[in-house]
């Protein structure tokens, strides 16, 4: 009973789905680049550096129909509970795991996203904890990806980085600019035997920052002159 | 459209499946030749290539026969893809996100509605004039000089490729036969044959018969593969001249311009992305990179082929 009558929202959700990944796609061009692992439907976690709030859409639209299904980004609830549209949209388009970040509430942001990995559910992660506003291009990990990885060390984590973003949507900006976006996956990574959190984080890190383009004013103009043919 | 010019049009699109179907024999029967197991990146190249001719000739053979409204719309999407691509790659900073958003989403959208009123007056200034004065004010009010210059001239060269020249190409929709007929849709589609064409027989004859190349840092182009290409293309020109209000060598003037002045564009891109350090403007079309790639030629071709019409035939 109680599924027939969720039945139009959750249309209503795959419809919204389809629409935020059409914009996505009409405004960057957005691509994937499958650059460490292939486009199946194993279970992972994709850890993402964050600059802007289309971050997360971005991943998402990226990713096949039958890995998105079984995909759940981590995000946080304040963020995502704060009006209706909202809470339609993270929960039940994206079909978030909501953390709650207020310090006062006893819950364990851990406890939540282990259970959703036991349920088979992939997750998209965005490491750093806050959006990237400096210059570099990263900012330290919190410790979130070192515990999930020691807690459930078959489970795949997978450097994703998302170019471009930054210029897209910059914060404060309102309207998205029409720039090319690429999300380029890495090779996965596993807590090793013995390693310390912050030997691995630095790993993740710079596996993570190995992805990025390099910054286009210091390319070396290739050595031979290339033409595509008309 | 009238009935004639509508049979045109389905003429000139049997044409070209008649060409795109030789070239797609000519492909497999390469690739069959090879001794099993094996294949040569050459031809899987001009197989990769030939099918997306097909894509790009059914999409413009649709547009014509929806007639202005499908043209109009087809290049204002192109444009914004292109400008897409352009922008990626052009210097910008924050303080320029508002004049970049108005240029995708204002000027853009505007300059093809100038087109579809045939405002002829406004959009063969409206992006030299006004938006080249309007938007490095927008800019400027940021206040962030950090290589202001090289920002706004970057931003402005790709207004003008990406948005003023591609508009060229349906702006030909507002030349006036010089029989009163609406036959000027097929003046696009003899402008995209012979710059495309021409392009074919350059790479082609250049790769076989090539020896002098004119501008060896930038690209691999030869003069025997320009002089075969531009030749190719007046005699593509002549054949399809029944279309044109040109006349016999008029038309393969025309034609030979227009390949001319595309090859030299090509030529100019190539310059533009060993600058930028980039091989190919995005992945859009696939086995040929972006968008700009495959429309180099067409975006300096246009705007030329447009005036001289205009000029030499009002």
């Amino acid at each position: 009973m109680t599924d027939l009558a969720s039945l139009p929202r959750r249309i209503a959700a795959r419809a919204t789905g389809h629409a935020l990944a059409f914009v996505a796609r009409f405004i960057t061009a957005v691509r994937a680049d499958w650059r460490g692992i292939e486009p199946v439907a194993k279970q992972r976690v994709y850890y993402a550096n964050h600059v802007s709030n289309g971050d997360m859409p971005m991943i998402w639209t990226v990713l096949p129909g039958h890995m998105r299904r079984q995909t759940r980004p981590v995000a946080a609830a304040d963020y995502w509970l704060k009006n209706k549209i909202r809470a339609f949209v993270g929960p039940e388009v994206f079909n978030c795991v909501l953390i709650d970040r207020r310090p006062e509430v006893d819950d364990k942001p851990l406890d939540k996203i282990i259970e959703a990995l036991d349920e088979g559910s992939s997750l998209i992660i965005f490491p750093e904890g806050n959006r990237n506003m400096t210059d570099d291009p990263l900012l330290p990990f919190r410790s979130g990806l070192y515990n999930m990885g020691k807690a459930r060390p078959h489970v795949d984590l997978v450097p994703t980085w998302v170019a471009n973003l930054n210029e897209i949507m910059p914060k404060g900006e309102i309207i998205p600019l029409p720039l090319i976006c690429t999300v380029t996956f890495g090779a996965p990574i596993h807590v090793e035997e013995g390693e310390s959190k912050d030997a691995f984080l630095k790993r993740a890190a710079d596996a993570l920052v190995a992805l990025a383009p390099e910054s286009r004013d210091e390319i070396v103009t290739p050595e031979r002159a290339t033409e595509p043919a008309p | 459209m009238t009935p004639e010019t509508t049979t045109d049009v389905a003429i000139l699109g049997l044409a070209v499946i008649g060409i795109l179907i030789a070239f797609t024999i000519i492909g497999e029967t390469l690739r069959m030749r090879l001794p099993h197991g094996q294949t040569d990146p050459v031809v899987e190249a001009f197989n990769m290539r030939v099918h997306t001719w097909w894509g790009l000739a059914i999409l413009l053979t649709l547009a014509v026969l929806l007639g202005k409204i499908g043209v109009i719309l087809l290049f204002a999407f192109s444009s914004f893809a292109a400008l897409r691509e352009f922008l990626t790659f052009a210097r910008k900073r924050r303080a320029d996100h508002l004049s970049l958003a108005l240029a995708c989403f204002v000027i853009l959208p505007l300059q093809y509605l100038f087109v579809w009123l045939d405002w002829t007056a406004l959009f063969t200034v409206f992006i030299p004039v006004y938006a080249f004065l309007l938007l490095p004010i927008v800019s400027a009010l940021r206040g962030d000089a950090t290589n202001f210059m090289g920002r706004v001239a970057e931003t402005q060269w790709g207004l003008m490729i990406c948005v003023f020249c591609i508009s060229h190409v349906p702006a030909l929709l507002t030349y006036d036969m010089p029989d009163g007929s609406d036959r000027s849709i097929l003046l696009i589609v003899f402008f995209a044959m012979v710059v495309q064409l021409g392009d074919v027989f350059e790479y082609y004859a250049g790769r076989r018969f090539g020896r002098r190349k004119i501008a060896p840092k930038l690209s691999p182009k030869t003069v025997e593969g320009m002089i075969a290409g531009v030749l190719a293309a007046a005699l593509i020109g002549a054949v399809l001249s029944w279309v044109t209000p040109f006349g016999l060598i008029g038309a393969a003037a025309m034609a030979a311009l227009a390949s001319l002045t595309g090859m030299f564009g090509s030529l100019v891109f190539a310059a533009i992305k060993r600058d930028k350090g980039v091989k190919d403007w995005s992945h859009l079309i696939p086995g040929q990179g972006g968008l700009l790639d495959q429309l180099d030629s067409v975006i300096f071709a246009a705007p030329i082929f447009y005036h001289v019409t205009q000029l030499v035939w009002a």
